[in-house]
C-alpha cells in the first residue's frame, strides 16, 4: 500500500488545481493579438531604425564639428545650439536633480529647466524622489483658482500605476507652450512633492520635459477637474460601476446569449473597430497605453461614438441592438427585450459572449446612458 | 517544436507563440493561480509571461528546459503583481465574467472549484512554502533551479520544502482521507 503522504505528492504532480481548463483558446488568441499583431501594425517600429540612424549621424557630425573647430565666432552658435555653457571634454549633461522636499512642509515645484534637457529613459517612477509604494496621499492643487482636490484614497492607484509604467522614451510629448497651473501633489512621510500636470494634453512635466500619462489618469483628472465635461461624466459613471463591483454589490447569472443580439447596429467590437478606421474623429486626446506600451488616443466622433482603451462607447440613441436596446432604454425594457445580465450592479449591466463580458449598459436614473462594447484582454 | 530547438530561435511568429502556449499555457496559468489565488491576476500574469517570452526568446540559452524558463518568469511576475497588488491594472471595463475582486468571490472560488482536496491544503500554505512545494513537487524543478529562481540559498529551499511537507503531512493525516492497512 502506498504511503498516504507520498500519495498527496503524486496527486500534486498529476492534477491541476482547478477542475476546468482555464487557459482557453480565446485567451490564447487574445495574447497573440496583443503580442504579434499589434506590434506588426505599428509603423513606428519600422521607422525607428531609420530615425535613429539619422539622429546618430547628425549627433556624430555635430560632436566632430564642435570638437575639431576652434572656438570662435563661426562655432560659437554651434555651442549655443547645444545649450551653451557646455564645453567639449567636460561633462556633456547637467546632473539630473530630483525635486527636493522642504522642511516646512510647503511643497516645492519643479524648477523649469533653462539648459537643454537631458535625455530621460526608463520608467518615470525610477526618477521620482519618492517611492510609489510608500503610504501617501495624493491631491491636486490648482494655482490659478487656489483649489485643492483630494484624490480618493481608493483611486490613488490610478495615478501611481501611471507613474510606475509611463516610459520616458515612448511617452515623450512635445514641449508645452504654456504655463501650467495644476500640480499633482504627493505627500509622503510628511514631505510633499509636486509634479505639474496639464489636463488639456494629459501630460506631466519632469525635468523640463513633458510625458503623456495613461488613460486612467486622464479620465480621473477629468472627473476631478472638469466633472461636467463629457469625459468627466463618463469617468464618474464608470468609476461608480467599478466600485459597485469591488464592493460585491452585484448579481450574477449564467444565462447565455446569442452574440448577434449583443451587437450594435449589426456590428461587434471588431466590426466597429474596422468601421471607425474609415472615419475621421472630431477630436483626439493622447495617452500612453501602459498595457501595450505604445501611444494611443481617446477619439470622439461626430456621430456620438467615443473610443476608449479597448472600448467603443455609444452615447447616441441612433445606435441600437437587434432588440432595440439603445441609449434611453429603461431597465424594464432591457430586461424584457434582452433578459437578465450576467453581471448586474446598479450602474452597469454586462452580458457575456463566450468567456467574457463584452456588451455593457451603463445606467443613470434608471435609463441607459451608454452602450459599450469591449474587447477583453 | 522539440525542446532542443527553442534555444536557437531569434524570434517568434504567431504560430510558434501559439505552439508555446498550447504546450505550456495551462501550466503557466496554474502556477500564477497557485501563487496569487486569483483568476484575474492569473490571466494577467499569463499574458505578461507570454508577452515576455515572445519578446525575449532570443535570450533563452537552453541552460534549463523551456518549461523551467517560463515557470521562472511566471513566478517572478506573480510576485511582482502581489507586491504591487494595490496598484491594479484594471481598465474601467471589467471583463472577467464570473469573478469579482472581492474577498467573498475569491472564497467562493476556493470552496468550489478545486480538482482535489489536496489543492485546498496547498492553497492554505503560506506563500513561501507553497511556491517551493509546487516548483519542486509539481513542476520538478531541481533545488538548484528553485534557489536561482527565488534568489535564495539551496539550504533555504530545502528548509522551506521540509516545512511545507511537514505541514501537508500533518493536514493530510488530520483529514483522514486514506485507509491504512
Amino acid at each position: 500500500m502506498s504511503d498516504p503522504n507520498t500519495e498527496w505528492m503524486r496527486k500534486l504532480k498529476e492534477t491541476d488545481p482547478l477542475r476546468e481548463k482555464t487557459f482557453t483558446p480565446e485567451k490564447m488568441e487574445a495574447i497573440v493579438m496583443k503580442t504579434v499583431h499589434s506590434r506588426r501594425k505599428s509603423p513606428r517600429n519600422k521607422q525607428k531604425p531609420r530615425v535613429f540612424a539619422y539622429t546618430a549621424a547628425i549627433a556624430v557630425a555635430a560632436v566632430l564639428l564642435v570638437g575639431i573647430l576652434p572656438s570662435g565666432p563661426y562655432t560659437g552658435w554651434l555651442l549655443n545650439a547645444f545649450g551653451g555653457g557646455w564645453n567639449v571634454g567636460e561633462q556633456a549633461m547637467p546632473p539630473i536633480s530630483s525635486v527636493p522636499p522642504t522642511e516646512t512642509g510647503q511643497p516645492e515645484t519643479e524648477p523649469p529647466s533653462e539648459t537643454a534637457s537631458p535625455t530621460l529613459t526608463g520608467k518615470l517612477r525610477e526618477h521620482l524622489p519618492f517611492s510609489t509604494e510608500s503610504e501617501m496621499t495624493i491631491s491636486i492643487h490648482d494655482n490659478q483658482s487656489g483649489g485643492d482636490y483630494q484624490v480618493p484614497a481608493g483611486r490613488n492607484y490610478v495615478i501611481l500605476q501611471s507613474l510606475n509604467w509611463v516610459d520616458l522614451t515612448f511617452a515623450k510629448a512635445p514641449k508645452a507652450d504654456s504655463e501650467t497651473s495644476v500640480f499633482l501633489r504627493f505627500t509622503v512621510d510628511n514631505q510633499s512633492y509636486e509634479i505639474p500636470y496639464r489636463l488639456e494634453t494629459n501630460t506631466v512635466e519632469w525635468m523640463g520635459q513633458s510625458f503623456y500619462m495613461d488613460d486612467g489618469t486622464m479620465l480621473l483628472m477629468h472627473r476631478l477637474l472638469q466633472p461636467q465635461s463629457k469625459l468627466g461624466i463618463i469617468a464618474q459613471l464608470f468609476e461608480q460601476a467599478q466600485q459597485e463591483q469591488e464592493n460585491d454589490q452585484v448579481e450574477r447569472s449564467n444565462d447565455v446569449y446569442a452574440s448577434d443580439r449583443l451587437e450594435v447596429n449589426g456590428r461587434d467590437y471588431n466590426g466597429w473597430e474596422k468601421e471607425l478606421e474609415k472615419l475621421i474623429p472630431k477630436s483626439e486626446q493622447n495617452y500612453y497605453n501602459i498595457q501595450t506600451e505604445k501611444m494611443d488616443n481617446i477619439r470622439q466622433y461626430e456621430s456620438g461614438i467615443l473610443t476608449l482603451n479597448l472600448s467603443v462607447v455609444f452615447e447616441d440613441s441612433t445606435f441600437q441592438t437587434k432588440d432595440n436596446i439603445r441609449v434611453g432604454s429603461t431597465e424594464a425594457e432591457v430586461l424584457k427585450a434582452l433578459g437578465k445580465p450576467n453581471l448586474k450592479s446598479a450602474s452597469k449591466w454586462s452580458y457575456q459572449i463566450g468567456d467574457f463580458n463584452r456588451f455593457h449598459l451603463y445606467f443613470q436614473d434608471g435609463k441607459v446612458a451608454y452602450v459599450v462594447l469591449t474587447l477583453p484582454l | 517544436m522539440e525542446e532542443q530547438y527553442w534555444k536557437y530561435l531569434n524570434g517568434m511568429d504567431a504560430d510558434l507563440l501559439r505552439e508555446l502556449m498550447e504546450q505550456f499555457g495551462q501550466e503557466v496559468w496554474n502556477l500564477a493561480y497557485i501563487l496569487t489565488k486569483r483568476h484575474d491576476l492569473a490571466d494577467d500574469i499569463t499574458q505578461d509571461v507570454f508577452f515576455n517570452a515572445y519578446r525575449n526568446i532570443r535570450f533563452f540559452r537552453g541552460e534549463s528546459s523551456i518549461q523551467t524558463w517560463l515557470l521562472s518568469i511566471t513566478r517572478n511576475t506573480s510576485i511582482n503583481y502581489l507586491r504591487t497588488a494595490f496598484i491594479r491594472k484594471v481598465t474601467l471595463m471589467e471583463w472577467v465574467s464570473d469573478l469579482g475582486n472581492s474577498p467573498s468571490a475569491e472564497k467562493e472560488v476556493l470552496e468550489q472549484t478545486f480538482s482535489d482536496d489536496i489543492w485546498r491544503m496547498v492553497m492554505e500554505l503560506p506563500l513561501k512554502y507553497r511556491e517551493v512545494l509546487i516548483l519542486f513537487g509539481k513542476y520538478e524543478l531541481s533545488i538548484k533551479e528553485i534557489a536561482k529562481t527565488l534568489n535564495i540559498s539551496e539550504g533555504t529551499v530545502k528548509s522551506r520544502m521540509s516545512r511545507a511537507r511537514k505541514k501537508m503531512n500533518n493536514w493530510n493525516e488530520g483529514v483522514g482521507t486514506y485507509e491504512r492497512s
